[in-house]
């Protein structure tokens, strides 16, 4: 369990990252290493070979949390789960934010992997098992991208297109993550793991900010996150109609609006998964409703 | 305090009932700090892969990715100056392959190859192996190895192994097994004739793998000038391992090898074993001449250490109404992958879980049948509780069947079959002799502890659509400890493990160090052993040292497993420490002008009668190391003495416990959380109860792993899924919660102070009261466990099946003895 050679440059800065990849040769394999507790693993497996590592976690700007002008947030790529985990109480971030933050980063794997593991790291990877894929599109962020080309943004809904695949193109480096400013009225989050830090089986976020389009964000799909829109009839009966009764009778009326709504491609033929996406989701959304 | 032993006046007391706490001794029974654990909490342990040695060189095995087939070519990597590429034919000279037998009739045995000679049998197999100068290079030299198979029928089960048409999977053999064979004990027929209602279940505990924190690694370094092979190791028996490898390697004599064992992070019984991978090794570092690592990754671990349990069980019970047992029926077939393992072999599990079935009960009339499959998987082989963990899980759950059928409350159903307290020393069905016990206690103990009664009262209470149902569970097991020669002789076994050895020395100043056979890998034996010699010496624990791990330095013996060693090296210790304070105070009785019975032992120093000085031991050490002209006539110079002990009788001194499970089940997510977990355990008198405590808690989370966890798996083509901890998952403190223990203590009459051994019974009971719980927190919904590890998936799918029976208007079943309950089937 050593990995195959390679070589292995460390950037002090976003721009010497960036031209570290753009020299690389057609030949070359590059891939960026910050945290590494995803790409550790998988180098010294030899899943994955590449002949040029460029590590980016001494990048002291890509390691800060910033509060926008208009109340946004801005979290650089190599901001860990732990710094996350422990967002100060007295935090200028929007009403909520925090909390989620908080919440969602503590609940990744084990705190030594989240002193670690970074947020920008994991989005890249994009395991679909993992936490912050579904959780930043929930949160609506804007994903920042640093390339040859200069700067560009996408959705955080857009961004993982599927198993390790995302948006960035050869050359990019994923530089920070942008969040909205207003604030968050209430939220669930659920995730189903066999044990304690294990990579997650079902996973969902909830977050209503108030206005339209009240969705929740399905992760550990196997491919991208899912969103299922909740302000919409799922045969004849809204959110509301199924909402009624007991706590165990609204949770089964959730749970049977969510999996009817659930995609085709999620595990078919596994009754056990799909009951569980569905349930953890409808975990999230009862949460989220009980929060007034 | 005098030295005449006070194992008699402590056993005349009979059973003391006490908290460890009120030990009657001054050192033995209380709570002393394990010397080991500044050095490992500091970080500062040494293992073996911590060894520097100059200039050593790394090996790298390459693996058969085939579960079943014939090598056709392995084509050698490039190699550099100062690598080295081996393949079977480069070892035939210089290793003999490993032949695991047992003398019981029907056993069938075959060669384990250090590398695969022209057949692979599982998937992880060694076909050859690379040396050089760094494990990362050894092992992209080893990714360049060209291994060509032709593929044979793979059997991945152990009924696959029975097919008519299955391919033979050693040469010569009658069938694909190690072993099978059918025992009829007692009046069985008539037995059965006579009962009232017959029971029958089936269940499937699956495939482990040990897991220890530290994997396989060795270090082999051959002096060329002395002619030496000094082979660091982490193994559980230096000496046996050094007996193995001299049987093994051609051309070197025994008293040339040196088995060094530093720390040890774990063992469990995995490494007992000798592994190919470990006589290659040192064949390699022989025929090179020079130093040789091999340190063993998680994947080759996963892979191709040790594997144990897949045990898939039958039982019946045949009993009265009251719920008395008349007869006991059990089939183990047990999947024992490829090869067996020198030299416990794959039919260790089968064999042992029919021999021990009937536990605690008092059963005469049992019939049980043993098979050992011959598979395309890993080899199988002893893991702690070896065999009755299934045992337990068979017999447990059924009882909690038969319970529910006859309408008695589980904990009811168990005292009514118990063994009595006046039926000691008492003979199994099997033949087990056991010590003594003192049972029907430890059920009302585990009951009250428990809050048995308002668990009850809240099941009642709950609601009907409560989403987390509650259950408790009970499971009892009985463990053999400290067994000896005849015991294994008439297992068949190959090598008897008769006894344990202590050399104790005194120095000048009056310290200790003992020298003990016996090899910790986490038992803490520096602080247990310590105690035993200070209890005899008065000499304190931190005055004591203890060295283990070296056959070059401390005396043969057997090592550490099953668990024996308090009682067997604590014996050694216990008598090499009682002849030590007879020449102390021959010496002092000398120098005092009086004669020796009238002197006692105390605070270092042999005190006289009143009025006299006492002579500290510092001054009768000097006398006897140094000043050898104040020796009375007839007493040897020197402070060593040489303990062989073996015990007074062979067949063991038998702990017991009884576990209890209380757990909540999601029905909605189908998973188990564990509320609470206690243990009634009963060793003797307990020489350390912090180090016991340590061994019940991480027994008890082993016995949780393989109850929700753990599960190694292969598909119908060999090749297995659960290569990484990510796959095959471990118990962590999220799901092990704050284990309760209480204590008993019925002393044995034949070891020193009454103790018993205790290693394993921790890791037996988990699967059965968790099963048991589980199942009870179903019981209304008509689910029941069968399967372990019993995961949310499985429970969730089994309440699914019931749901829809129930939809489909099927009721509850009419006959009495078969309840309409869906079983989940082994997968």
């Amino acid at each position: 369990m050593k990995p195959a050679p390679f070589s292995y440059r460390r950037a002090t800065s976003l721009d010497e990252a960036v031209a570290a990849l753009a020299s690389a040769s057609a030949d070359d394999d590059v891939r960026v290493i910050a945290g590494g507790q995803s790409l550790g693993p998988m180098l010294n497996l030899r899943l994955v070979r590449p002949t040029l590592l460029v590590d980016i976690h001494r990048i002291e700007g890509l390691r800060t949390i910033d509060v926008l002008a208009d109340g946004g947030v801005r979290i650089g790529a190599c901001v860990t789960h732990a710094m996350l985990e422990d967002l100060p109480s007295d935090t200028l971030m929007p009403p909520g934010l925090a909390d989620v933050l908080r919440h969602v980063a503590g609940g990744i794997a084990y705190r030594a992997i989240r002193c670690r593991g970074t947020i920008g790291g994991s989005l890249a990877h994009a395991d679909p098992a993992a936490d912050w894929p579904s959780a930043l599109a929930a949160l609506g962020a804007t994903i920042e991208l640093a390339g040859p080309a200069g700067r560009r943004s996408v959705p955080a809904r857009t961004f993982c297109r599927g198993l390790f695949d995302t948006a960035l193109e050869p050359g990019e480096i994923l530089a920070a993550i942008v969040l909205p400013g207003s604030a968050i009225r209430r939220w669930g989050h659920r995730k189903h793991c066999r044990k304690v830090g294990e990579f997650a089986h079902a996973l969902a976020l909830c977050v209503d900010r108030g206005g339209e389009g009240l969705e929740v964000w399905l992760g550990a799909t196997g491919g991208a996150p899912v969103a299922i829109a909740l302000d919409r009839a799922v045969n004849g009966r809204s959110l509301i109609d199924v909402s009624v009764g007991s706590e165990a009778q609204r949770r089964a009326g959730v749970r049977g609006y969510i999996a009817a709504a659930l995609s085709d491609w999620i595990a078919p033929g596994d009754a056990y998964a799909r009951h569980l996406h569905a349930q953890v989701a409808a975990e999230a959304v009862t949460d989220t409703l009980a929060n007034r | 305090m005098d030295t005449a032993d006070p194992v008699d006046a402590a056993q005349a007391a009979g059973t003391r009932d006490a908290h460890d706490a009120c030990s009657t001794y001054a050192s033995v029974g209380h709570p002393v700090p394990r010397t080991e654990d500044e050095r490992h909490l500091h970080g500062a342990g040494r293992f073996v892969a911590d060894i520097a040695w100059p200039g050593a060189l790394h090996l790298a095995f390459v693996r058969s990715t085939v579960a079943h087939g014939v090598i056709r070519s392995v084509r050698a990597p490039v190699l550099a100056a100062g690598e080295s590429f081996w393949t079977a034919a480069d070892l035939q000279d210089l290793a003999r392959p490993i032949v695991a037998k047992l003398n019981r009739p029907g056993f069938q045995s075959a060669p384990y190859p250090c590398l695969a000679t022209d057949r692979v049998r599982f998937v992880g197999q060694t076909i050859a192996a690379v040396v050089a100068s760094s494990r990362a290079r050894a092992e992209d030299l080893a990714e360049q190895v060209e291994v060509d198979i032709e593929p044979l029928p793979v059997i991945a089960t152990a009924r696959a192994a029975f097919e008519a048409d299955a391919p033979l999977m050693h040469e010569g053999w009658a069938g694909n097994h190690f072993m099978k064979f059918t025992r009829t004990f007692g009046d069985f027929d008539a037995a059965v004739a006579r009962a009232e209602v017959h029971l029958t279940r089936h269940y499937r505990m699956e495939r482990l793998a040990p897991s220890p924190l530290e994997t396989r690694g060795c270090l082999a370094v051959f002096d060329r000038a002395q002619g030496r092979l000094l082979f660091h190791t982490c193994c559980q028996r230096p000496h046996i391992q050094r007996d193995f490898l001299a049987e093994q390697l051609i051309g070197i004599d025994q008293h040339r090898i040196q088995v060094v064992v530093p720390d040890v992070g774990g063992a469990f019984g995995v490494k007992t074993n000798l592994y190919p991978e470990e006589l290659a090794l040192a064949a390699i570092s022989i025929k090179l001449g020079t130093a040789v690592r091999w340190i063993e990754d998680r994947m080759e671990h996963l892979l191709s250490a040790c594997q144990a349990r897949e045990n898939d069980e039958t039982v019946t019970i045949h009993a009265k109404r009251d719920g008395e047992i008349l007869a006991l029926e059990a089939e183990y077939l047990v999947d024992g992958g490829a090869y067996s393992m020198l030299p416990s072999t794959s039919a260790v599990e089968a064999n042992m879980s029919a021999n021990v079935m009937p536990g605690p009960y008092r059963i005469r009339n049992y019939r049980a049948t043993a098979m050992s499959a011959c598979t395309n998987k890993a080899p199988t082989g002893p893991y702690r509780g070896v065999g009755r963990p299934a045992a337990c899980f068979a017999m447990e759950r059924t009882l909690d069947e038969l319970a529910h059928v006859l309408g008695i409350e589980p904990h009811e159903l168990r005292r009514r079959n118990l063994i009595g307290t006046d039926a000691f020393p008492y003979t199994s069905a099997t033949g087990l002799v056991y010590d003594t016990g003192n049972y029907p206690p430890m059920m009302d103990t585990a009951v009250r502890a428990l809050c048995h009664d308002d668990i009850r009262a809240a099941q009642q209470a709950a609601p009907a659509d409560v989403r987390e149902r509650i259950g408790i569970g009970y499971a009892w097991y009985v463990e053999q400890t400290a067994h000896t020669a005849k015991e294994f002789f008439a297992r068949g076994s190959v090598v008897l493990y008769g006894f344990e050895s202590a050399r104790i020395k005194m120095d000048i100043s009056g310290s200790l160090t003992i020298e003990t056979s016996v090899c910790s890998h986490g038992q803490g034996h520096a602080t247990t052993l310590a105690q035993i010699a200070s209890e005899v010496t008065s000499i304190p624990v931190e005055r004591i040292s203890v060295r283990a791990g070296d056959t070059g330095v401390v005396p043969y013996g057997n090592g550490t497993f099953a668990s024996r060693s308090v009682v067997l090296a604590g014996g050694a210790v216990h008598q090499a420490c009682g002849r030590l304070v007879e020449r102390l105070r021959a010496i002092a009785a000398n120098l005092m002008k009086t004669a020796p019975d009238g002197l006692c032992v105390d605070a270092q120093a042999v005190h006289g009668p009143a009025g006299t000085e006492p002579l500290p031991f510092a001054r009768l050490a000097q006398v006897a190391l140094q000043y050898v002209h104040e020796l009375p006539d007839g007493i040897e110079p020197g402070l060593e003495f040489l303990a062989s002990y073996r015990p007074p009788i062979e067949t063991g001194a038998f702990s017991a416990g009884v576990h209890a499970a209380k757990v909540a089940v999601d029905i909605e997510t189908g998973a188990v959380r564990l509320l609470d977990y206690l243990v009634v355990e009963d060793c003797g008198q307990t020489i350390n109860p912090m180090i016991v405590d340590g061994q019940v808690y991480g027994g008890v989370a082993q016995g949780i792993g393989q109850a929700l966890l753990e599960e190694i798996r292969y598909d119908a083509q060999g090749q297995p899924g659960t290569v990484t901890l990510a796959d095959y998952l471990l118990p962590g403190f999220g799901e092990v919660p704050e284990v309760r223990i209480e204590h008993q203590h019925t002393l044995s009459p034949f070891t020193a102070y009454g103790m018993k051994g205790t290693g394993e019974g921790g890791c037996i009971g988990g699967p059965a009261a968790i099963g048991n719980a589980v199942t009870d927190a179903l019981r209304g919904l008509g689910v029941s466990v069968t399967r372990a590890p019993m995961t949310a998936r499985d429970v969730w799918t089994a309440l699914e099946a019931a749901r829809a029976r129930r939809g489909a208007g099927e009721g509850a079943g009419t006959h009495p003895t078969e309840p309409a309950y869906t079983w989940m089937p082994p997968r």
